[in-house]
């Protein structure tokens, strides 16, 4: 199977393979390399006598390595081809954690700075600023005032300015 | 004072400090009540309490901070006494009153203690005339502009502004030279009315890289006031604390008898009953000034009671019951030394920025002196609507050396999957030359110290991509294999891989 990996800003495309006494894999059709390891519970993967914990939730894989939390995203290219396509581009805000929407201070159609608070969601007590990423209009505006979120919510667009 | 013994306590609270006075309770052979939220219907708290009663949706302010239906439960379900935890309604002094009014026992200081205290400037005002030093500044809140930099002048800078009736860093505002004073003071107003409803702002000196030292204090209704010596609390972001040990590792004897004293004199100055905690600054030079004073149970209470031995909660429902003190002043020593991580689900090197989610694995470590307060559980989703609370890892050790030791040993048995916690900035902090030596001040995270020391180590992220490739590659091969065919063993053994791969949930 052939996947394409993303991790801490790591890139790859990478092979895998069952094998005795666990699999095998490659990175960007590099050499074979052999990984002895089982599932020796629910959530925990002992490879090359290590345990590293996992949690896999849609395309993402939460990890814990020796006590450091990291995330990766896992993606099989012969499926993610739609989602790719509506994938974020530049100008679109999403929020990567639940939250309620508290304040949106602009409207569509405003002229805005790169920097400018676009939309502000309140999670954990905390207030949390999405700006633009760049110069532009507001072309879109997902969200209203008290709505509660999801995480990956898109909350609106940019349309930068040709 | 209205103590006397009672039956049934209604924890007014959730998360852990709710599941620790459930536990209290029990101990002393009381029964407790426990309310919850919309999103805490499955809370550790919930399921060790002996009664639970929904109060309202998620938002606290619908369901925990609703003095209405708290009251209402507790006449329902027959209690006859309040436990109000930290934070929520437990330093609000009408509704202590209402407690007491309603006939049943607060497990609190008296709601004229808790007004005492509760506002800045009265608070500053009580224990100016008690003799207790307070940080030079304003006793009273500023009439304006034109007044804060008559008395800025004579306080000095760099000044504090801070709202009257304010707490957790809001309506504050640091003000380095004359010319910024206008605008701060117009900022810190409008900030204290919207967060508290009153615009008064006091000033004080700001303390230059203080250390937060603060002085647990135990009275009951006898007139005994006892204290349970220091704890250190610097280690903060956002000015919230995220470690805290006991004893403080740099206080001289003579500077902690002096502040211990200032805080006994401070409860007696409010009358005060039961658990409370005065904070100070204590400065380079061992000056030390009266911060505020906090007149309830706090999260870290559980270092005091490594290194002296006493339940505070048990206190508590003893005092509360009209029990005297069963020990004095004397018998207090501090033994060893204790130090609590706060974990919370945060992404540390994001500004811990809150980072909710499910625990699909969760196993606290455990071991002689290792103690874990958490009110979560394998399975749980840590809930938005709530401080990112995961638990609070406690340690104590005969020396300071072995418990930051089996602070590290514990730290890395902690098995958390599925969220991301602050558990490596623990175990960075705990390599630290400057906190191994003890040398440090409410300065110490910085941005330029977390990018220094929280990156994952190039191993681990390879280790990360193998596992997370490994893991979906298993999950997939369950899912295709499950698909083909109908066999009700292959959907058995999909099950065990799925979960396998996926981890519970």
């Amino acid at each position: 199977m052939r996947y394409q990996v993303s991790i801490e800003g790591r890139e790859a495309m990478v092979d895998v393979e069952r094998a005795d006494g666990g699999w095998r894999i490659r990175l960007d059709q590099g050499p074979w390399r052999s990984v002895q390891g089982r599932f020796v519970q629910p959530g925990e993967l002992r490879l090359d006598g290590a345990i590293v914990g996992v949690h896999l939730r849609g395309d993402e894989v939460s990890l814990q390595v020796e006590s450091h939390p990291l995330v990766a995203t896992v993606v099989d290219p012969r499926r993610a081809g739609a989602e790719a396509a509506g994938a974020a581009s530049e100008g679109t805000l999403s929020t990567p954690m639940p939250g309620v929407v508290v304040r949106i201070p602009v409207a569509v159609g405003d002229a805005v700075k790169m920097g400018q608070v676009v939309i502000v969601v309140e999670a954990m007590k905390m207030e949390n600023e999405f700006k633009a990423a760049h110069d532009g209009v507001v072309e879109a505006i997902e969200v209203s005032v008290g709505d509660t979120l999801e995480s990956g919510a898109v909350l609106a667009r940019i349309a930068s300015e040709a | 004072m209205n103590t006397r013994p009672f039956r049934r306590v209604l924890v007014a609270n959730r998360g852990e400090i709710a599941v620790r006075i459930v536990r209290g309770c029990h101990e002393r052979g009381l029964e407790a009540v426990a309310v919850y939220s919309e999103a805490d219907a499955d809370a550790l708290h919930v399921r060790v309490a002996d009664a639970a009663e929904c109060i309202g949706p998620p938002s606290s302010a619908e369901s925990y901070l609703v003095a209405d239906t708290l009251m209402d439960v507790a006449a329902r379900l027959g209690c006859d006494a309040v436990h109000p935890g930290y934070g929520f309604l437990s330093e609000n002094a009408a509704f202590a009153q209402r407690v007491i009014d309603a006939g049943l026992v607060w497990i609190g200081p008296p709601p004229e203690a808790i007004s005492a205290m509760g506002s800045k400037t009265a608070a500053r005002q009580a224990m100016h005339s008690a003799g207790v030093p307070v940080v030079p500044g304003t006793l009273h809140a500023i009439s304006g502009a034109d007044e804060a930099l008559e008395r800025g002048r004579e306080i000095g800078f760099p000044l504090m502004l801070k709202a009257a009736s304010g707490g957790g860093g809001k309506g504050m505002r640091l003000v380095h030279e004359e010319h910024e004073l206008a605008d701060a003071l117009l900022g810190a107003q409008s900030e204290a009315l919207k967060s508290f409803g009153d615009d008064s702002v006091y000033l004080e000196r700001a303390i230059v890289d203080p250390r937060h030292v603060e002085i647990q204090i135990l009275a009951d209704a006898h007139g005994t006031v006892v204290h349970l010596f220091e704890r250190d609390c610097s280690i903060q972001r956002r000015h919230q604390k995220v470690v805290e040990e006991a004893p403080c590792p740099v206080l001289e004897p003579a500077t902690r008898d002096a502040m211990a004293l200032a805080a006994v004199r401070a409860a007696r100055a409010v009358d005060y009953v039961g658990a409370g905690t005065c904070e100070f600054l204590l400065g380079a030079d061992g000056e030390f000034f009266f911060l505020e004073m906090n007149t309830r149970l706090q999260v870290e209470h559980p270092i005091s009671e490594c290194i002296t031995g006493v339940d505070l909660v048990q206190a508590q429902l003893r005092v509360a019951a009209g029990e005297p003190l069963w020990f004095t002043q004397d018998d207090l020593q501090i033994h060893g030394h204790a130090i609590e991580c706060r974990i919370y689900a945060e992404d540390v090197r994001n500004n811990f920025r809150p980072a909710p989610g499910p625990l699909a694995v969760y196993r606290e470590p455990s071991g002689p002196w290792v103690r874990v307060d958490s009110g979560v559980v394998q399975g749980m989703e840590i809930p938005i609507h709530y401080d990112p609370m995961v638990a609070k890892l406690v340690v104590w050790g005969a020396t300071r050396d072995e418990a930051i030791g089996r602070a590290r040993r514990a730290l890395r048995d902690y098995r958390v999957v599925g969220t991301t916690t602050s558990i490596p900035f623990f175990l960075a902090l705990f390599e630290d030359p400057d906190f191994l030596s003890g040398q440090y001040t409410t300065g110490f995270i910085t941005p330029e110290w977390l990018e220094a020391h929280m990156e994952p180590p190039e191993e681990c992220v390879e280790r990360g991509l193998v596992a997370a490739v490994i893991t979906r590659f298993e999950a997939d091969l369950a899912l295709d294999s499950a698909e083909q065919t109908a066999d009700v063993s292959a959907w058995k053994r999909t099950a065990r891989w799925r979960e396998a791969a996926r981890g519970w949930r």
